[in-house]
């Protein structure tokens, strides 16, 4: 354990799917700059990811994106304590470019330098300060999460249940089956003919809705593992059964809503179900809430309903992919003295508590 | 010679995979073709089960490639769960290194792998699912070259077909 100086600031590069993002985060909490450079636009045309549209986007982007994360700062460079980068998981190519950039800047500048994982990094957006502190009479930090903790964390490529016992000490409790949940978002919205990315479409078309014929719910009892390809085929088979009866591939509007309403209510149901049972169980004492599919509405308020802990969640810029997300993670790795070498490479099928 | 299976339900198709994956070897390919909820997952969790593996088997879209370990009678080789839905441009897959996992001495099976068409090892093993119904689905199975021809004898065989 090393006691890291007040004002201890670290530069954050994170890389590991769409988004290219740097941004400066001091004493682990406080986000100076979060910069991030999407490529929803690019990707939006082909319904998912290209990873080497992706690799070569983060090339470009990245010293852009640098640049104005460090602007915010008097003086630029001189402020910065350590730099840190996500390795894993994520696709390789686009990995390696901001993980080689951050250990060539790291090596250059004689900063210490250390790889986070991107789960981890997720879970710890619920330690940065929202909004970022003013100086008032208060002296006394907003709280921060309190072990033991739930977290779900739940994504385009991820989807699991962890117990955090301390920093640094984590237990995978259960994890998806088969796909993500938010890939299931992305598949389903595809097979109903709505938006990439289907996360945002699905609810936004299922508001409104009262209320749906129910869909399968795929509990796998007495595990706190996910599956949610059941439920991904059940749509397909309403959606075909619709066709034959309407005699035509197009699907009305009310058709898709009712649908869509339907699956996020499934999905919603098992993931809240498993989270607050899992608290429960090992006596937690917060439940925190993780990546893009965070940003779901009928999820954050379905859990914060049955939860009966308190349920911390980021706001929705902090949720999706972003880089102060990694400082923050990265903050407790050096205050452990945890330091990367100059050969870590990329872990593209990383896991969380490897 | 083409062998066809039907399958009634998630389980039924896992049977089936972990039938054949018992069968494969190393350096094997095969081609999954089918639609979005057509099983190709859990034909994918059939294969390694047969193939002796106990990881956690799961959609590699994300990722792209997943990779998981035969069990000890299958020499603990390498099981390559590839997903090529997300791509694009055959063009794309040089940069994803499959080239390089097939000259690996492990097994290489490919979901959507129509999108690499021309691009992939001339031998291999094609497995079309087709959605019949909610729970039925038809398994093709198309051996290119000597190796998948003599695989699909054997399989019929123990089939009892």
């Amino acid at each position: 354990m090393t006691h890291l100086p007040p004002g201890f600031t670290i530069l954050a590069l994170e890389t590991s799917c769409d988004e290219t993002a740097a941004a400066v985060v001091r004493d682990g909490r406080s986000v100076l700059s979060n910069v991030v450079a999407s490529q929803m636009d690019m990707h939006r045309r082909y319904g998912g990811i290209v990873p080497e549209v992706a690799s070569r986007q983060h090339i470009r982007s990245l010293t852009p994106v640098l640049e104005e994360a460090l602007a915010v700062l008097p003086t630029g460079w001189q402020n910065i304590d350590a730099i840190a980068a996500t390795y894993g998981p994520g696709l390789s190519g686009a990995l390696l470019t901001g993980l080689n950039a951050a250990k060539a800047i790291a090596w250059q500048r004689g900063l210490p330098f250390v790889g986070v994982n991107h789960l981890e990094a997720h879970i710890y957006a619920n330690w940065l300060q929202v909004p970022a502190p003013v100086a008032t009479s208060d002296t006394s930090p907003p709280d921060l999460p309190a072990f033991p903790l739930v977290a779900l964390v739940v994504s385009g490529g991820h989807t699991l249940l962890a117990l955090l016992h301390d920093h640094g000490h984590y237990e995978l409790l259960g994890q998806t089956r088969d796909d993500a949940v938010g890939e299931a978002f992305d598949k389903v919205a595809r097979i109903m003919g709505l938006d990439y990315p289907g996360g945002p479409a699905i609810q936004r078309v299922a508001e409104g809705i009262p209320r749906s014929e129910a869909l399968p719910r795929a509990w796998l009892r007495d595990s706190y593992d996910f599956s949610f390809s059941g439920l991904k085929t059940a749509v397909l088979h309403k959606v075909r059964e619709h066709q034959a009866q309407t005699g035509t591939s197009n699907l009305d509007a009310q058709f898709v809503a009712q649908l869509a309403h339907a699956f996020q209510e499934s999905v919603v149901d098992v993931l809240v179900t498993k989270t607050i049972n899992a608290a429960a169980h090992f006596g937690a004492r917060e439940i925190l809430l993780a990546g893009g599919v965070a940003a779901n509405t009928r999820l954050r308020h379905e859990l914060a309903r049955r939860a009966s802990v308190p349920v911390r969640y980021p706001p929705i810029w902090l949720c999706t992919d972003n880089a102060a997300m990694v400082a923050a993670a990265a903050y407790y790795r050096f205050e452990a003295g945890v330091q990367s070498g100059w050969d870590l490479d990329v872990i593209p099928g990383l896991k969380l508590g490897a | 010679m083409a062998i066809e299976r039907t399958s009634h339900s998630p389980a039924q198709t896992m049977a089936i995979g972990q039938q054949l994956g018992a069968m494969l070897r190393t350096g094997d390919v095969l081609l999954l073709l089918g639609d979005l909820g057509a099983g190709k997952t859990h034909l994918v969790k059939g294969i390694a089960q047969g193939l002796g593996s106990v990881d956690l088997v799961t959609s590699p879209s994300f990722v792209l490639i997943n990779e998981y370990v035969a069990g000890a009678a299958h020499a603990n080789m390498r099981i390559y769960h590839v997903d090529l839905y997300r791509i694009t441009d055959p063009a794309e897959l040089t940069s994803i290194g499959l080239e390089e996992i097939w000259n690996d001495q492990g097994i290489c099976v490919i979901e959507w792998a129509e999108r690499a068409q021309h691009w992939l090892p001339e031998a291999h093993l094609v497995v079309q699912i087709r959605y019949v119904d909610e729970m039925t689905r038809a398994l093709r199975f198309v051996p290119q070259g000597a190796r998948y021809q003599h695989l699909m004898a054997e399989f019929k065989d123990a089939a009892g077909d």
